[in-house]
């Protein structure tokens, strides 16, 4: 092993404990420092805390602490990862889904779920990295059962309408170029059957809406996380842009598009957090209606009485102050209330007016479980114009 | 009274090879000790104190038990079921016998098996101290004092505090070197020093 120069120190050792189930490849890999680096004592600090954030982001740890170990020779660092494994199912839901999924399955990072609801079914398998490489991968299937949808305009539902069902697969390749940036593409490929539709002209031109189709997509993504959390984020920047393109050449569809999502979180004050997100995403015209962008529900703009909120044209500016306000007597869970304001719309370039952009404001409260279950709750109610209450088990932003 | 765990120590062989209910504050204490040590499995241990209710300190054992018994249930429902009776147990026999130090040490080493789920980590700490105060002046009571030093060094290591956690863990340590508690408090140091 080198011997460390002046001011430095070589990592000598890397130790784990509690980590029962997790392989040391786990713990490791999400290490911002491996054995015989040579570092600066406050770049020994900086990947300390980093590699704390890391292993804590993954959501397999309730808890983690990265010791710099008492030193027998100033120059050789021992760092010890000190983990407590938390629960590793974990459940989400929306008013229509329900989202259960085990995590870490066999200790080595590989999550396996499904999500069910009344108009979509879908059995996933992620892995954020393949042991000795940095590739992530991901597969799932999914059916979805007849749906209806309204054709939105900007005055409103047009009274135009189709139903559809579809089935499909997706899969993931990701790279990561470091723990905080991957970069990769999704690919989509379904089978879409429309029935009973009514349209005052030309269904297959404007909406992309025709018997039966074919649809197969790329999606480009880059991806920077640098927040310090995943659930509870205090500080830090969150940016992903992902791109949609379709071909005919492999499919009934030619369209592109691409959608980005920003966000950003301070702690001015101790206890509360500040966040914001921008979402903003452009498609092209022959994008057909069941892939145009969508900023409706407790996810995009919370006003069910928005201007528009499906188009080929997407802005989504939302903004809330949170702030933690106590923990469960009984459980492990904390509740959190939080102020929001929502400014957004969706449009076509036809349609575009700048006055027409739709609000939403209001108080909420949240509820975040980490045992007996990983959970996420949470309710918001706007105020603006009308009064309307949302309910969700999908967490915030 | 305090002299007990050194009886406790002695009679440690005598319950465990006879399997009679207890009668006396030591051999109550010796059946909760073989069961965290994993020598004889809660079940057995609480069924073997539940059949003498009213022996001295069954009330804490029996919450203590409890606590251990939960450990093993898969369903988390019935496992909280069963921490709360234990946690309702041990707390009922403290409020009447503030003054004896083993129950306390259970409360507070039930807390921290337990993630605080169910006793705070400052009402844990606070039990743990209380202890370790009541045993201090007490020569019979070295692995008492050692455990103390050990679950207090724990929760201080799962604080972020290792500063803490090794001075604690040395303490534990040399209260009751050739103890069990003391040698896991040696292993602790020797795996979080570099």
């Amino acid at each position: 092993m080198a011997a460390a120069g002046e001011g430095r120190v070589v990592i000598k050792e890397i130790r784990t404990y509690g980590n029962q189930k997790t392989a040391r490849g786990v713990l490791l890999h999400y290490c911002e420092f491996e054995v015989g680096d040579e570092l600066t004592q406050a770049e020994l600090a900086r990947k300390i805390k980093r590699t704390k954030r890391n292993l804590l982001k993954t959501q397999y740890f309730e808890r983690v602490n990265v010791f710099d170990l008492p030193r027998s020779n100033p120059g050789e660092a021992v760092i010890m990862l000190d983990v407590a494994e938390g629960s590793d199912w974990h459940l989400s839901a929306s008013t229509w889904q329900v989202r259960l999924s085990k995590e870490n399955v066999g200790g080595v990072a590989v999550t396996l779920g499904v999500e069910f609801g009344f108009d979509r079914q879908r059995l996933f398998y992620e892995q954020p990295w393949v042991f000795g490489s940095r590739f992530a991968v991901g597969a799932a299937g999914f059916y979805e059962s007849g749906r209806e949808t309204q054709i939105e305009s900007d005055v409103g539902y047009t009274g135009e309408w189709f139903s559809h069902e579809a089935a499909g697969v997706e899969g993931l390749l990701g790279y990561v170029i470091k723990q905080r940036f991957q970069v990769g593409s999704a690919f989509l490929g379904e089978y879409i059957n429309y029935y009973d539709g009514r349209f005052k002209e030309d269904p297959w031109r404007r909406f992309g809406v025709m018997s039966a189709a074919d649809l197969f997509a790329a999606r480009p993504y880059a991806e920077w996380d640098g927040r310090d959390d995943d659930v509870y984020p205090t500080e830090g920047v969150y940016a992903k842009i992902v791109g949609e393109l379709s071909s005919p050449a492999v499919g009934d569809y030619d369209y592109a598009g691409a959608e980005s999502d920003v966000r950003g979180y301070v702690s001015p004050w101790r206890e509360f957090v500040l966040a914001a997100r921008v979402k903003a995403g452009a498609m092209s015209d022959t994008t057909p209606y069941i892939r145009r962008i969508s900023i409706r529900g407790s996810d995009g703009l919370r006003n069910p009485e928005s201007n528009r909120a499906i188009g080929t044209r997407a802005l989504l500016f939302t903004a809330e102050i949170r702030r933690r306000l106590f923990r469960s007597p009984i459980f492990d869970a904390w509740f959190e209330g939080v102020a929001f304001v929502d400014v957004g719309r969706a449009w076509d370039p036809v349609d575009f007016a700048f006055g027409d952009f739709s609000y939403a404001f209001g108080p909420g409260i949240r509820v975040h479980m980490r045992k007996p279950f990983f959970f996420d709750w949470r309710a918001e109610l706007n105020l603006y114009d009308k009064p309307a209450f949302y309910a969700t088990a999908r967490r915030a932003f | 009274m305090r002299t007990v765990f050194t009886i406790a120590s002695l009679a440690l062989p005598l319950v465990a090879s006879a399997a009679e209910p207890p009668s006396t504050y030591a051999e109550v204490a010796a059946i909760v000790a073989l069961a965290e040590a994993g020598e004889m499995t809660a079940d057995e241990a609480f069924a073997l104190v539940s059949a003498a209710p009213g022996a001295p300190l069954a009330g804490a054992a029996l919450g203590r038990l409890r606590v251990l018994k939960s450990h093993r249930i898969a369903f988390s429902g019935l496992r909280f079921l069963e921490m709360e009776k234990g946690f309702a147990a041990l707390n009922a026999y403290v409020k009447g016998h503030r003054g004896d130090p083993l129950p306390h040490v259970w409360r507070g080493a039930s807390a921290f098996e337990t993630d605080f789920v169910l006793w705070s980590v400052a009402s844990a700490r606070e039990d743990i101290r209380l202890a370790c105060e009541l045993c201090r002046d007490d020569p019979s009571l070295p692995d008492q004092k050692s455990r103390c030093k050990l679950i207090l060094g724990l929760m201080a290591k799962n604080e972020g505090d290792l500063e803490t956690a090794l001075r604690l863990w040395a303490e534990a340590f040399a209260a009751d070197p050739v103890g069990p508690y003391g040698k896991e408090a040696a292993a602790f140091l020797e795996l979080f020093t570099g």
